[in-house]
């Protein structure tokens, strides 16, 4: 199965597109060099960059081909991982240079915050309804940012809300063990 | 209601498969055996028919009943994988990549059932390509393709591998009328193979490709048979008119000042032979 996948690895990244995370990290990445050059502080940038590429992460899991191939050997589940190990090589990238780019602590640009809101979106897309799943699945990292902004801190609100910071190992794990319960849908 | 159909030695056969919805029942416990051969469904919209041929191509699971495909048991993932490297599927309104070529989606389908030479993949790609009178166009963006290209740039990827089972939903949709004949030639080859099993709302598309025909209403297959029986299965009670009739269960405009009706003729009414569609008409009525 290896093979195949390695095989279908280079049309499938043509399948993807590539527009919405090459405009994003556009952005981001100017966004970044701007802070820095201002010599302010990015507190938010990282915040912002996490729930942003977690987002195109997941949307990217969007195939309008997936009727035809419904019926083909490789599951479901492997066209999407295939399709989130091919993007999310990109959006690493791009994580990694934001991280060298803006003026934060190493904590806040760790790969950790950014698995979690990508994993609890893509357990939300596996498990979502198969028309809107992906979308839903993609909706769920920008809510759960804007959610934990919005929430004022100190309480146990605030706590859980926070979670993809503070702690995004556990939730990576939860959202990974929601993911392969879900992996014959 | 259960129906159980022969064609020659079952390739595809079903118990009371019975697919819901909530508290609709989308197909009700059908019961089919199909060997070799070209096999059609008719069915109104909303009968069952996608959600069956869904089935069948083991993209959805039924809620009860047994399914086998060529003698495999779809609910086991070994005897499922084996299945869906035999089998070939056309949904119905497909979608593509549109920045991809024909040649390119076709191959694309290919990598994924496992077929691991890339010359043969290519060829075969190549052959179904301009078998469908898509030879010209292979190495264009598929986004720049009309929709009855794109149908048949899906089909061809359906035919991929020379599957033993191939199950289409409405193919012939956007096709035009030399595009249509082409693919009777088309299936008509893939039955040498296999079943070909095809849901269709053209009856002609029917008398002219099919062996065998199911008729599907409400979920449930109510007749089975030769599509010559199926005309025949309203022979003597068609007649036409150029007026309506109270006694007619069924009367529609054939043409200007001229009525056809079904159901059981009035003394003296011009009684005409029966075609498929008023077979099929009948049998959809009846069953209701």
């Amino acid at each position: 199965m290896i093979a195949v996948l390695a095989r279908a690895a280079l049309p499938t990244s043509r399948a993807i597109r590539w527009t919405p995370i090459a405009g994003a990290s556009a952005l981001l990445l100017v966004a970044a060099m701007l802070t820095a050059a201002s010599g302010r502080p990015a507190d938010l940038l990282p915040a912002v960059a996490a729930a942003a590429l977690a987002s195109l992460l997941v949307g990217s899991l969007h195939d309008p081909a997936h009727d035809l191939l419904a019926p083909v050997p490789v599951s479901a589940m492997q066209r999407r991982a295939l399709r989130l190990a091919l993007m999310g090589g990109a959006v690493l990238l791009v994580w990694t240079a934001l991280g060298l780019l803006a003026q934060t602590s190493p904590a806040a640009t760790a790969v950790g915050s950014l698995l979690a809101l990508a994993a609890s979106g893509v357990a939300v897309a596996v498990w979502g309804p198969a028309r809107t799943g992906v979308l839903l699945g993609a909706v769920v990292p920008v809510l759960w940012f804007a959610v934990d902004q919005a929430v004022p801190g100190g309480g146990l609100a605030a706590d859980l809300v926070g979670l993809w910071r503070t702690d995004p190992w556990p939730v990576v794990a939860v959202a990974l063990v929601v993911c392969l319960m879900g992996r014959h849908r | 209601m259960t129906t159980t159909d022969t064609v020659t030695g079952a390739l595809l056969a079903t118990t009371g498969l019975t697919k819901r919805y909530g508290p609709l029942t989308a197909v009700d416990h059908v019961d089919l055996s199909l060997g070799r051969g070209i096999v059609g469904l008719l069915g109104p919209n909303g009968a069952g028919k996608t959600t069956l041929l869904r089935i069948l191509a083991t993209v959805l699971s039924p809620d009860a009943g047994d399914v086998r495909l060529l003698g495999l048991d779809p609910t086991e993932p070994k005897e499922r994988l084996e299945i869906r490297r035999r089998i070939g599927f056309l949904p119905q309104s497909p979608r593509l990549y549109g920045g991809f070529t024909p040649l390119e989606m076709v191959d694309y389908v290919a990598i994924l059932k496992e077929h691991t030479d890339k010359t043969w993949r290519r060829n075969e790609a190549r052959a179904a390509l301009e078998a469908l009178g898509l030879g010209d166009r292979m190495h264009q963006r598929i986004r720049t393709l009309s929709g009855g290209m794109q149908q048949r740039v899906a089909l061809a990827a359906a035919l991929i591998g020379t599957p033993q089972l191939l199950v289409l939903d409405e193919p012939a949709t956007g096709l035009d009328p030399e595009q249509r004949i082409a693919l009777r030639s088309v299936l008509a080859g893939c039955a040498d193979e296999g079943t070909v099993l095809l849901s269709t709302h053209n009856t002609a598309e029917v008398s002219a490709l099919c062996q065998h025909v199911l008729v599907m209403d409400q979920g449930r297959i109510c007749w089975s048979g030769a599509p010559e029986d199926l005309a025949a299965a309203a022979q003597g009670q068609v007649w036409e008119s150029p007026h309506d009739e109270p006694t007619a269960v069924r009367s529609w405009l054939t043409g200007p000042g001229n009525r056809r009706h079904l159901g059981t003729p009035p003394e003296g009414a011009r009684v005409v032979t029966s075609t498929l569609d008023d077979g099929y008409l009948l049998v959809t009525r009846l069953a209701r």
